[in-house]
């Protein structure tokens, strides 16, 4: 475990996306306390007005008078829950899924992976659209849909995974020792795949925050007057020529983010699989 | 059960696997008979179906095999037996080491984890008793340190040490039948000569049925009291131990015996082989397997596959036409 910190260490740009997404996340969480102004507050005074220090407007203000520090860093703290959660449902899921087809074989795992591959050919937006028309615009919709399409690489990643170690010797052995399958697969083949399952979960955090971005965009995802970084892109696109902070604000917040997680993923990658390198 | 039965009663035994092309069939009509506290050793060269045999008596073979005939175990059937059914069997009744030590422990659970894991999967036990039982076995099998190796991993144990946990835990819920697959193999010679000892000495305090298989005919000789020589699928030869290694009827066994190493074999000349090889798998022949490489080959032998049957004037069976006289 040390050797791996150090070897993690010695990677500069995983430890420099570790030290800026730690930055980043930290900021969400301080970075309110030390302003005046909240969330959704309106400061009629000093409408769509440029970043500045007049009145603590540090990132400037919308088209509201909302205080765009602030919002930006929530949505900074909504994106980054999101992206982190819906990360986490879909490892839960994907994990199950694949390492049951996996250790099944045969018939069961064939059903099983064509499921995956009809959830895969699905339309996604349509798909969204259908669940917001019918379930509502809540977060859990934007939960069930991330998680929907989410969940699918992993279940691969994890089937794949799962049955080249079907064959490896300690799990014939666990076999031939009479362990009951469920806990061959939790306690024999699960802690297996925590290499590759943790990578590709840091990788896909990004992704799961760029849908986000994107549905909230669309209006499809988090709604007014909660900020995320989609809906505050979707209205500083609209403001992008008289008041471009508006969109440069959540742009470089989403992009720190996603490069910063993409930096960590390929560390860690690199230390799971040395011949990457 | 009266002690009439054997624990182990195999009749016409295949094994075959009619999902390849050309289909194989790597055990046929194989009758093995094991009583209780007795040893056997399956002996053959590589691809002889010994240890496809071994696998199939707990169930553990490939999927997609054919299994035919009839395995009884201690009077119960266990063709056809449900996958929980062998499932509670393995562990509990029948033990079973693999070929690797180096690969068959769980790399990322501590020893005792897995030690107390097989027990606790088939006796109700709190922890503190599997605990207890895990290091009584430990012992048992000669482990030094053992409250130390309950907290280590396999990859801090010594090839040997490794061996002797994995025997640990097939005998841990103490079944009636061990299987050993080449239990020596991957060993070095000095640590291999602990193991047999171990063997005898577990063979003796727990009145273990043994199966063992080995390509070693002096290891299968140390330990055990009968043998069966496979060849392509087939028993060959089988019979008690002694008469078997001492006076081969089967050419097969006497060039098995011939190809072993020895120190006594004078410096310098090559080893014994046998010239040729066994059939390929799923390739028809008619006659005797070992006809093409047989030293007594006759007309016969290519026409007409020899029955096991029991051979003039000694213990054992062998399926030869022209077996060996003993001189």
């Amino acid at each position: 475990m040390r050797r791996a910190w150090q070897l993690f260490h010695a990677d500069g740009a995983a430890r420099a996306g570790l030290v800026l997404l730690l930055a980043t996340a930290l900021l969400a969480i301080v970075g309110p306390l030390a302003s005046p102004w909240r969330v959704d507050q309106l400061d009629w005074a000093r409408i769509g007005v440029p970043p500045g220090f007049a009145a603590a407007h540090w990132f400037g203000t919308d088209r509201l008078g909302r205080d765009l520090f602030v919002r930006t860093l929530a949505g900074v703290r909504v994106s980054l829950a999101i992206g982190l959660l819906a990360t986490l449902v879909s490892l839960v899921i994907g994990v199950a899924w694949g390492a049951i087809a996996g250790y099944a074989g045969g018939r069961l795992e064939g059903a099983m992976m064509r499921i995956v591959d009809v959830f895969y050919s699905l339309p996604y937006v349509f798909f969204v659209i259908l669940l917001t028309v019918t379930l509502g615009r809540s977060p859990a919709t934007l939960f069930i849909s991330i998680g929907a399409v989410g969940w699918l690489t992993m279940a691969r990643v994890v089937c794949a995974q799962t049955e080249s170690l079907r064959h490896k010797e300690f799990i014939e052995a666990a076999v031939a020792a009479g362990l009951p399958v469920r806990r061959i697969l939790i306690r024999h083949v699960v802690p297996n795949l925590a290499g590759p399952v943790l990578v590709y979960a840091t990788l896909s955090v990004p992704g799961m925050i760029l849908i986000e971005s994107f549905l909230s965009f669309l209006g499809l995802g988090v709604q007014e007057p909660a900020a995320s970084l989609g809906n505050l892109m979707a209205q500083g696109t609209a403001e992008m020529e008289s008041a471009p902070w508006m969109l440069l604000a959540p742009c470089g917040f989403l992009v720190a983010i996603v490069l910063a997680l993409g930096f960590v993923g390929d560390g860690l990658r690199d230390l799971v699989d040395p011949r990457g390198r | 059960m009266d002690a009439e039965t054997p624990l182990l009663a195999i009749t016409g035994l295949s094994v075959s696997f009619a999902g390849t092309r050309p289909p194989v069939e790597a055990v046929a009509a194989v009758d093995l008979n094991l009583a209780r506290g007795g040893s056997l050793g399956l002996v053959g060269e590589s691809g002889a179906g010994k240890s496809q045999l071994a696998l199939s008596i707990p169930g553990l073979s490939a999927p997609g095999a054919t299994l035919a005939g009839s395995i009884r175990f201690a009077g119960e059937e266990l063709i056809g037996a449900s996958a929980a059914r062998l499932r509670a069997l393995r562990g509990r009744h029948i033990g079973f080491i693999a070929q690797d030590p180096q690969a068959a422990l769980a790399p990322h659970l501590r020893i005792g984890t897995q030690l107390t894991e097989t027990i606790r999967a088939h006796l109700t036990l709190d922890a503190g008793a599997a605990r207890s039982r895990a290091l009584a076995m430990l012992e048992r099998v000669q482990v030094p340190a053992p409250e130390l190796r309950l907290r280590q991993y396999p990859h801090e144990l010594s090839g040997g040490l490794r061996q002797r946990v994995l025997i640990a835990i097939a005998l841990i819920a103490e079944p009636a039948l061990l299987i050993a697959d080449e239990p020596t193999t991957a060993l070095d010679v000095t640590v291999e000569a602990g193991i047999l000892a171990l063997f005898l000495k577990l063979r003796r305090e727990l009145n273990l049925t043994l199966v063992l298989v080995s390509h070693d005919l002096a290891v299968v000789g140390g330990l055990c009291d009968e043998i069966a020589v496979m060849y392509a699928g087939r028993v060959v030869e089988s019979g008690p131990a002694r008469a078997v290694l001492t006076l081969p009827r089967h050419h097969y066994t006497a060039a098995l015996a011939a190809a072993s190493a020895t120190l006594e074999a004078p410096l310098g000349r090559p080893l014994a082989t046998i010239a040729g090889a066994q059939p390929a798998p799923g390739v028809a022949f008619a006659g005797c397997a070992f006809a093409p490489r047989c030293p007594a080959v006759a007309a016969r032998c290519r026409a007409e596959a020899p029955p096991l049957v029991p051979v003039e004037g000694g213990d054992a069976r062998v399926a030869c036409h022209y077996p060996r006289v003993p001189s």
